[in-house]
């Protein structure tokens, strides 16, 4: 039996944690949802309870901690955003797989987190289709594998 | 994160900043909750781990179902399955945390690059390698020779804070002693003090 694997999820959005959480909440995840505001992601905690009942998942206050108990990071987040994540994450990220959602190649997040496994998700212009992007070989098999594609 | 790491291999080694800056880069730092897993039975060990902060157990279970503690880990120790992390094959330990723990993890990988980059960083896992023998010799020849009151001795002499933070029951299997057994030591000990 392997041990349970954490998934830290930090989105922009409402929406944009749902639809994370959909890509893992029927698989056996732990996750955890960083909020860098409390009360922020209440509303969503209720729906996926509702919607996957047997998930173990958390809302945690603190970006740094839930990505230091995490062993995979998942970024969905505006470009604004992302130095400011990449610095209070950097410490804690080292060696880790970081799957970032984006709708291009994503190298400055590459370079904020040089020492992670940065794999930038890009979704294919007119298609539902997704094409994986990233320097390191091994993390993109690996993410690949994550994501199951 | 990373200052008593550098305590020890200081004390066994001696490095630069720069060479310890790029070793920190090879490192997965992870916190584990109390109770959670950082390797259970059947899993490949992935990871040689570091412990920065917190107390760790492996242990095995046997068909009957009783638990066999094999080696507690405290701040500033190595714990892993050598086993399993050489061959990649299962292994048929569990590694539990029994407080919270901050970890730092590191791959079979990311040490080949850490002793083609940092040589010296062999001779630090040497003298590791080299006391665990020692270490493991010791508790092999304490299993079969030593009587339960001795091995009990022994233990608080050489790891004092364990009684502390160690259930009872704990160290009694790590022992390989009954629960029973333990009370009547502990019992008999107090009474000649």
């Amino acid at each position: 039996m392997e041990a349970k694997k954490t998934i830290a999820i930090i989105a922009s959005t409402e929406q944009k944690t749902t639809a994370v959480v959909d890509k893992f909440g029927a698989e056996n995840y732990r996750l955890l949802l960083l909020q860098k505001e409390s009360n922020q992601l209440s509303n969503v905690s209720t729906e996926i309870k509702q919607k996957y009942p047997a998930l173990e998942f958390e809302v945690i206050d603190c970006l740094k901690d839930g990505c230091w108990e995490a062993d995979i990071i998942v970024l969905d987040i505006s470009c604004g955003e992302q130095k400011e994540v990449a610095e209070l994450i950097r410490e804690v990220a080292t060696q880790k797989p970081v799957i970032s959602f984006s709708d291009h190649e994503n190298i400055e997040l590459e370079n904020s987190l040089k020492y992670s496994k940065v794999v930038t998700v890009v979704k294919t212009y007119d298609s539902n289709d997704v094409s994986l992007c990233g320097k390191n070989r091994a993390a993109l098999m690996e993410v690949s594998e994550i994501l199951k594609m | 994160m990373y200052e008593l790491l550098y305590k020890k291999i200081s004390e066994l080694i001696t490095i630069s900043d720069e060479e310890f800056n790029f070793c920190k880069t090879l490192f997965v730092p992870k916190k584990l909750r109390k109770r959670q897993y950082l390797l259970q039975e059947g899993e490949m060990c992935k990871y040689n781990t570091f412990v920065s902060k917190g107390l760790l157990r492996s242990y095995t279970i046997d068909n009957k179902g009783t638990e066999h503690i094999l080696q507690f880990a405290f701040e500033g120790w190595w714990i892993g399955d050598i086993y399993s992390f050489i061959t990649e094959n299962p292994s048929n330990f569990n590694i539990e945390a029994l407080e919270v723990c901050e970890l730092l993890l590191i791959t079979k990988a990311s040490m080949d690059i850490l002793f083609e980059k940092v040589p010296k960083f062999e001779r630090y896992f040497r003298i590791l390698i080299q006391n665990n023998l020692i270490a493991t010799q010791r508790r092999l020849m304490g299993t079969l020779s030593e009587t339960a009151e001795e091995k009990y001795t022994n233990l608080i002499s050489n790891f004092p804070g364990c009684l502390q933070r160690v259930p009872q029951h704990m160290i009694a299997s790590y022992l390989g002693i009954t629960r029973e057994t333990l009370s009547r030591i502990r019992g008999q000990l107090a009474t000649r003090k």
